[in-house]
């Protein structure tokens, strides 16, 4: 090989190349894995309600009268512990993944900043848990109603007068997807066991503490979320009730810190800490 | 003088019985995860409201003046409900690796190189999350109501509540059994612990959304079937002979349970090969 | 001129177990063979020098620069690593292309050079199967691409014939000598002695962390002087060459292999003995059938200085 061609080695990569590098590297990865298939799957099942929705609507006995806007408003809930869910499957497994499996190594030995290769596969999660995300939330919205628009009232008012709420939705989904990604990814580089620790926060910090009055919920991403969210719906709506949501620009600014500050420790970690594939030491 | 002959001898006593190979993997499996100082700790951390609670039933069945609690059926319900979380955490931490790491390592050739059968493997690893899920789900609580009957000043608890043994027995072991199959099931479709406690976590948080959703839109307590705590929890009530506030039969919660026990138990007789097949 | 790898006093720890201690040595370009049994530290040693872990104590330097952390440096390091992984769902093809474009490769660029090292490995027929139905040999062969793909200076290959047939072993081994007759600096680690003999006579010796021997191999073996060297010698008459051999100073003991016509001579300076043996088969009519040195190889050398 080297006869023909004199030892040239690759491009020195700058820190934003790196990451570049890192994303189109990941996301392949990311995008055809069974975790996203799964995903995509337990995603489908709101667009399913919205059909089963319909469905029981247009039985006369039902007498359901009730917007098919205001069910896709109550379902928000659950559209949040979806992000949850996606950003927990995706953020742990951006280093977690390549830990299990002994691939690191083949990826720390590459000229790319480790802090770039960290960024970069997020980037990937991101994107991946965006897609799913996006699905969910449009295709829901759209069963829910424009599906009963059509089937019921006639038109697409309903389905065109909500979209503002829409776009609203999808900023906020894919932003807190985005702050959760950083989260877990962090968990991933950090503990031996991820899972875990990401569960217990996700499902019980932040599932619970966003809710309890005080100032201990100022301490999770889901209060603020909440606050932004233009639903009020399960939990949602006793927090609107006791008007305890933060303001805009504060949840804004500390949703924005949550993801500065855990994605500058994951790469932080990831860049100082060294990886055993002996698993008699995890 | 006769020499003996020191070399290799052929074993020639009895070869134990095929139907307890089983218990030799069952066997490793709970030394290896008890040698973990960790999950050890989280075990003896298991049974820490059941010391909370042996107190305050204590004071409450020896008359101690200020402690008016009615010691009966739904005290010990509610104490099976807060091992809930203990029991999702050995189902992840225990439960999730255990055929997901095997097959990770391309460890079940070298299993069923031995003279062990599919069920043999499977009942092994069974035996191994059962265990940890009976030690920290029915097991508090039963100690719980022991411990009851022994500090009652007389046989009046016995009397009323004798029943309340069986039932935290009853429910805990059916609980144990499904909820050991399901992520057995779950751990044989991944190559990772972290995929399989996504599916399981997914799974049990995601039905009982949907169900509740599918609820609020059919106007129905029907969806409330597709719940893994809803369906728990009737089940609860119905044994512990409370009222419920679960619209749902008992049986068809019951129906619920042995449906995901028999489709984990296929799942795990499709999954569990000798020889894997790359396509 | 520094040497392209230097090892300056290093040492590495976790927790009570030392698994590098206070080693120094430096890599010429060409072939060094590491040698040691398991636990030795090889691996650790090759993972300190690809900087996937620090040193606790003291200083590695690869082409002049620390490779922790120097992800620049890692354009001209390839790294073959002990452990079988691989993202199995992967074609071989696209697993070494993907990790050149990740390398920051054009694309078309990434596919010519993972096609050369696919030829140059020997993987070209397969590389469009997928990495879980390979062979071990195979694996170990895709490990070697992604390790050459990108051209680099210096080769850390630990363990690369591990799993390769009697046939692949000798690809790779050629493979190995032509890299290094290239200039390359290679290190490679192999429990196989005669292998790492057959790539290159410097090696390195470590045993428990540290370094026993660095050198030529039979410059080792040549400073242990004081150890008796074992010579077998196969006879028609074992009794009389027996006792002519223990008239000579140099012969310390002479051992009758039971069931055979042969006999194992020690003696304390070989070169003297070699020199004699002509004149004993052709004066003295001593008949010696076949001869050979059961010390003369890496194994011996290494058995005598871990005693």
């Amino acid at each position: 090989m080297s006869e023909a061609h004199p030892l040239s080695p690759g491009p020195a990569l700058s820190f934003p190349q790196g990451t570049v590098s890192a994303f189109h590297f990941a996301l392949p990865m990311a995008l055809w894995s069974r975790r996203t298939l799964v995903l995509g799957l337990l995603g489908g099942a709101l667009p399913l309600m919205a059909v089963v929705f319909l469905t029981v609507k247009s039985i006369p006995a039902a007498e359901i009268r009730t917007p098919g806007y205001i069910f896709f408003s109550n379902a928000f809930q659950f559209i949040l512990y979806y992000v949850l869910l996606t950003a927990l499957a995706m953020g742990t497994a951006v280093i977690a993944e390549e830990i299990d499996g002994r691939t690191l190594t083949y990826l720390t030995i590459r000229p790319v900043p480790k802090a770039a290769l960290l960024l970069g596969k997020a980037a990937a999660a991101w994107t991946t848990g965006a897609i799913l995300v996006a699905a969910t939330v449009v295709s829901g919205y759209t069963v829910f109603t424009l599906g009963d628009g059509l089937l019921f009232s006639g038109g697409a008012d309903s389905f065109l007068i909500n979209l503002p709420t829409l776009g609203v939705d999808l900023l906020l989904t894919l932003g807190a997807l985005a702050v959760y990604i950083t989260v877990f990814t962090f968990i991933g580089a950090r503990f031996a066991r991820p899972m875990l620790w990401g569960i217990t926060l996700a499902f019980g910090w932040e599932s619970w503490v966003a809710f309890v009055p005080g100032l201990t919920r100022k301490l999770t991403a889901m209060h603020y979320i909440q606050s932004l969210s233009p639903h009020a719906s399960g939990r949602n709506a006793a927090v609107a009730l006791l008007q305890q949501g933060a303001g805009r620009f504060e949840s804004v600014v500390a949703l924005a810190l949550i993801l500065a500050a855990f994605a500058l420790l994951a790469a932080w970690t990831f860049s100082r800490r060294e990886y055993e594939f002996d698993l008699s030491k995890r | 003088m006769p020499i003996h002959d020191l070399s290799y001898r052929h074993w020639d006593g009895p070869l134990r019985g095929a139907g307890s190979r089983w218990r030799v993997i069952a066997e490793a499996g709970i030394r290896l995860l008890l040698a973990r100082r960790r999950f050890a700790a989280m075990l003896m951390l298991a049974w820490a409201p059941a010391l909370v609670q042996a107190g305050i039933l204590y004071f409450a069945l020896t008359g101690v003046q200020g402690v008016d609690l009615p010691i009966g059926a739904q005290f010990f319900q509610i104490s099976m409900a807060i091992q809930f979380l203990p029991l999702v955490l050995v189902m992840v931490w225990a439960g999730s690796g255990l055929i997901a790491g095997d097959l990770a390592a391309q460890a079940l050739p070298l299993y069923f190189a031995k003279p062990i059968t599919r069920l043999d493997y499977i009942a092994g690893k069974f035996g191994v999350i059962v265990f940890f899920l009976l030690l920290v789900y029915p097991a508090p609580p039963l100690a719980l109501f022991l411990l009851a009957a022994g500090v009652a000043p007389d046989l009046t608890f016995l009397a009323q509540n004798w029943w309340v043994g069986f039932s935290i027995l009853g429910y805990g072991v059916l609980v144990a059994v499904i909820g050991s199959l399901f992520i057995l099931a779950l751990s044989s479709m991944a190559r990772s612990a972290r995929i399989a406690s996504v599916m399981f976590v997914g799974l049990v948080i995601f039905s009982d959304m949907l169900a509740n959703l599918a609820s609020l839109v059919t106007r129905s307590d029907l969806p409330l079937a597709f719940s893994a705590a809803k369906n728990m929890e009737r089940l609860a009530d119905a044994m512990f002979g409370l009222p419920s506030s679960v619209g749902i039969p008992w049986g068809l919660s019951l129906g619920v349970g042995v449906l995901v026990a028999v489709w984990s138990a296929w799942t795990l007789a499709r999954r569990i090969r000798p020889v894997e097949i790359v396509s | 001129m520094s040497r392209p790898v230097e090892v300056s006093e290093v040492s590495k720890w976790y927790g009570q177990v030392v698994a590098v201690n206070g080693m120094s040595l430096g890599l010429e370009p060409g072939v060094t063979g590491l040698l040691g049994p398991n636990g030795a530290g090889k691996s650790t040693l090759m993972k300190m020098l690809t900087g996937q872990i620090r040193p606790s104590r003291g200083r590695v330097e690869l082409l002049g620069h620390v490779p922790w952390n120097d992800p620049d440096l890692n354009r001209r390091v390839g790294y073959c690593p002990e452990q079988d992984t691989f993202y199995e769902w992967m074609t071989g093809r696209r697993f070494v292309t993907a990790l050149l474009g990740l390398a920051g490769f054009e694309r078309a660029e990434a596919r010519r050079r993972a096609e050369a090292a696919l030829a140059e490995v020997g993987m070209t027929e397969v590389g469009d199967k997928k990495i879980g139905g390979y062979s071990k040999g195979m694996r170990q062969r895709i490990k070697l691409a992604q390790a050459i793909a990108h051209d680099p200076e210096v080769l850390i290959l630990d363990e690369p014939v591990s799993g390769l047939d009697p046939v692949g072993r000798r690809h790779i081994i050629d493979l190995v000598r032509k890299w290094g007759a290239q200039g390359r600096t290679i290190l490679v680690s192999t429990h196989i002695l005669h292998e790492v003999e057959a790539m290159t006579s410097a090696v390195l010796l470590i045993h428990h962390g540290r370094l026993l021997a660095e050198g030529d191999v039979h410059e080792i073996r040549d400073l242990i002087d004081e150890h008796p060297r074992l010579i077998t010698m196969v006879t028609p008459d074992p009794r009389a060459l027996a006792a002519r051999l223990l008239t000579e100073q140099d012969v310390v003991s002479v051992r009758f292999e039971r069931g055979s016509r042969s006999i194992t001579a020690e003696t304390v300076r070989p070169d003297e003995f070699y020199r004699r043996l002509p004149a004993l088969v052709l004066q003295e009519g001593v008949e010696i059938e076949e001869m050979s040195s059961p010390d003369d190889n890496l194994q011996a050398v290494f058995d005598y200085l871990v005693r």
